[in-house]
């Protein structure tokens, strides 16, 4: 077989992986794998020797995504502050709690955590997964996404902030957690 | 540097700040709050291990598209076709399948009914266990209470799938049908489900291997995460 086509095959798992995470449906996850992988041989010239692989073909499989997510237009999304929800919640003694055994904490939401990853945008999305799952540095996310740095960090930031916060408001609801709500845009606590 | 500021406490998180930006950003925390940020990028670490609980890659998927490539043909994965090809088999599934829903079983369940007519036990943890100690399965159901999605067991059964028995496991899954095969590793069965068949295919959520078994859910609801619950004895 083709150096490059076993160089994916080595991987496929893990590319399939971060697909089904992104697309959520096998169908599509199958879909967009292909078109990927077509595109990636396609295109192979382009791939310059001794530079990152793996980087490349993330880079190919996220714009895959983004067209199956049907959210191209991500150089224009605007951005909200980041705020300062994670810090706020260093201050809640319930949150942080939870967060002490964190298996048994993700063990009692079950699938919260995959229903959480679907109500965020595809961008923070693939920011997190590019970062949490699959270990990427900023600097690599950045060149697979083709955004600054910076605007890396602020996805991350409300990423985690969004899922966190359904999280415990799923943990309050289940009785897991007592009710201290947070306010997402501003950050500040409401104690009850 | 705002300690307040998400995108810094994110960056510490992940390791991602300079050492002369953490430690400006280490001066304005407290003790609790460092302690509550070392809980944090653990927490992190197990959200990571639990995403990365994903099916593995179809096996014919990769080999489809090897194909697809020596044949050196225009991509066959258009962009909508897989919807429309979801929906043709909806509306087959529909207008021929439906009416024989009660007695087909091996494609995606219909009804919660259906499954109960196919169940060889009762609807107790031990009933289905002991339903596969018996024929020296060696997998196990534990507790499916809980979770995001209300689940409850069903039974087990047995079905005729590549002219081999095939045992399954039917629950409900938010009131939904879901069946479970237990496909023993190098059978025909597995190899009809996961590669051959096209209709197969469709009607399968997921695929994870547990020992010398290969897992497949099929249901018309969400209800992979039935699968975290079947475990090797």
């Amino acid at each position: 077989m083709d150096e490059f086509l076993e160089q994916i095959e080595n991987r496929k798992d893990e590319f399939y992986r971060y697909i089904y995470r992104n697309v959520w449906d096998t169908s599509v996850a199958e879909d967009v794998f292909s078109s990927a992988v077509l595109a990636a041989y396609k295109s192979k010239s382009k791939f310059k020797a001794g530079t990152n692989f793996r980087a490349w073909m993330y880079r190919i499989i996220t714009n895959k995504c983004f067209v199956a997510n049907r959210e191209i237009s991500r150089r224009g999304e605007s951005l909200e502050e980041a705020g300062s929800v994670l810090s706020s919640m260093a201050d809640n003694n319930d949150y942080s709690k939870l967060i002490s055994s964190p298996e048994d904490f993700l063990a009692q939401c079950g699938d919260e955590v995959h229903m959480a990853m679907k109500k965020i945008s595809t961008m923070e999305r693939s920011c997190l997964l590019l970062k949490t799952m699959e270990n990427f540095s900023y600097k690599e996310i950045a060149s697979i996404m083709e955004i600054p740095f910076g605007t890396v960090m602020t996805h991350l930031a409300r990423g985690r902030a969004k899922l966190r916060k359904i999280l415990y408001e799923y943990a309050v609801g289940e009785g897991i957690a007592a009710p201290q709500p947070i306010d997402f845009k501003k950050g500040e606590r409401n104690a009850i | 540097m705002k300690k307040d500021d998400d995108r810094n406490w994110s960056a510490y998180i992940d390791s991602e700040l300079s050492v002369s930006e953490i430690e400006a950003f280490e001066a304005k925390l407290s003790v609790e709050e460092l302690e509550h940020l070392r809980k944090e990028k653990a927490f992190e670490e197990a959200i990571g291990s639990k995403l990365s609980e994903a099916p593995c890659c179809p096996e014919n998927l990769f080999a489809d598209v090897k194909k697809e490539l020596a044949k050196g043909t225009k991509r066959p994965f258009a962009k909508y076709a897989t919807l429309a090809a979801v929906a043709i088999a909806a509306c087959i599934l529909f207008v021929f399948l439906l009416p024989k829903a009660g007695t087909t079983g091996n494609k995606v369940p219909m009804t919660v009914a259906e499954l109960k007519s196919q169940s060889l036990t009762g609807d107790q943890l031990d009933d289905v266990n002991k339903f596969l100690s018996e024929r020296g399965i060696s997998l196990e159901l534990t507790s499916v209470a809980g979770g995001h999605h209300a689940k409850n067991i069903i039974g087990a059964g047995i079905e005729l799938v590549a002219g081999e028995d095939v045992v399954t496991l039917m629950f409900t899954c938010c009131g939904r049908p879901a069946k479970v095969y237990l496909l023993p590793k190098g059978s025909k069965a597995e190899e009809l489900i996961v590669n051959d068949n096209k209709d197969w295919k469709s009607s399968i959520q997921a695929l994870v291997k547990k020992g010398n078994y290969r897992l497949a859910v099929s249901s018309p609801h969400n209800s992979e995460s039935i699968l975290n619950y079947i475990n090797q004895s």
